[in-house]
């Protein structure tokens, strides 16, 4: 029997699964969009397929496909479209005024405002200027360390191929100096079938 | 398994039945070059030098040695035996911000992560400055030991089982020189008894 439809029993040897076996892995599900320099109402993440695994890692737009994620922390990531321009006052303007919203099948799972979504990553640097200029400009959401994530109270377990989605909303579109990358990653574990 | 006839026994160089753990860090390093590179693959090699990494066999850990996996860091270092004593800060922001690594255990993905999520749990922390030129320098997440991405899940790495990390880019990334970029897989090694 492989998801209901019996198997004949000559063909069981050629199984790609272990028979009623799974197995548990650290995961952690992320998506990219641009917030455009314009300003956005909302975005929208994991309901495409990503076009690199820089950007993103969903395999099936909207579902996890036939595994099960466990989501145990929400974090957001912000960094300039063009490397050293702004981001900083982008990053304090996107995140104070936004909100992450989730929403698994047809049910909203919580709203928290996105600067207590640090992402628990990122650079950590310095610079020294003898021209007095500033000479890069970079920025992270929280200190980059992993134990700075914002962790669920209540982790969220979502099943085999049931829809998500996470938004992220602002009240007006808010112009910002240049677009600037959003990622929003969930953290957490994947199970899977045993190959 | 080969049996050993009883007599030679005794010229054994481990101890029978006999295993130790110790902490453990694999590292790998790779050159990142300037405007070109857009995939890098780690430990599937020995390295000439221990400084770039202490795989002692390419690919795999050796006959019957073990380990467990229980952390991952990716930092980005300066040139090897160069002047260049840190890497631009730049040049930090942008390998790490725009590349994901991928771990392969066996023929199987055991995950992957953006970079900016494994911090390297160390690093320079300091003020470093010259009247003559501009200082920048930086290192993935904060310079912390605790500061370490660890598995909800550790894996165990048998012996003789491949396995290697994979760093892709979406894009080859404009940097001021190339780059040394170094995963570290941190846990416990499993050894026999000598």
């Amino acid at each position: 029997m492989s998801n209901g439809i019996p198997v004949p029993s000559g063909l069981e040897g050629h199984a790609v699964t272990v028979p009623n076996a799974s197995e548990w892995v650290d995961k952690v599900l992320w998506d990219t969009q641009q917030y455009a320099a314009a300003g956005q109402t909302f975005l929208d993440f994991f309901q495409a397929i990503p076009a690199s695994l820089p950007a993103g890692n969903l395999t099936q737009a909207g579902t996890i496909g036939n595994n099960v994620m466990i989501i145990r922390s929400i974090g957001v990531f912000i960094r300039a479209t063009v490397l050293g321009i702004n981001v900083g006052l982008a990053a304090e303007v996107i995140s104070k005024q936004g909100v992450l919203r989730i929403t698994i099948g047809a049910k909203d799972y919580g709203v928290w405002p996105i600067h207590l979504l640090p992402v628990g990553g990122g650079v950590a640097g310095y610079a020294s200027d003898n021209t007095g200029l500033i000479p890069y400009d970079f920025s992270n959401l929280g200190v980059p360390d992993p134990r700075a994530s914002y962790n669920l109270t209540r982790p969220l377990l979502i099943p085999p191929n049931l829809n998500f989605r996470v938004r992220l909303e602002w009240a007006a579109a808010i112009a910002v100096t240049a677009a600037t990358n959003l990622t929003v990653c969930l953290k957490g574990e994947m199970g899977r079938f045993v190959q | 398994m080969i049996p050993v006839p009883r007599n030679l026994r005794k010229h054994q160089v481990t101890v029978p039945n006999a295993g130790e753990w110790v902490d453990w860090i694999l590292w790998d390093t790779q050159i990142y070059t300037d405007n070109t590179t857009t995939r890098l693959d780690f430990f599937l090699g020995t390295q000439a030098s221990i400084v770039d990494g202490n795989m002692e066999t390419g690919g795999q850990m050796p006959g019957q040695k073990m380990f467990l996996l229980r952390g991952i860091g990716v930092d980005i270092l300066p040139p090897l035996n160069s002047s260049a004593t840190t890497t631009p800060l730049s040049d930090v922001v942008a390998l790490i911000h725009h590349g994901a690594m991928r771990l392969n255990i066996g023929s199987k993905s055991y995950s992957e992560w953006p970079l900016y999520l494994l911090s390297a749990g160390g690093g320079l922390y300091g003020n470093p400055y010259t009247a003559a030129a501009t200082v920048t320098y930086g290192s993935n997440g904060v310079p912390d030991p605790r500061a370490c991405y660890g598995l909800a899940r550790p894996l165990l790495l048998t012996s003789n089982l491949n396995f290697s990390a994979r760093i892709e880019w979406a894009a080859a990334i404009n940097t001021a020189a190339n780059c040394r970029v170094r995963v570290m897989l941190k846990g416990e090694l499993g050894r026999p008894i000598q």
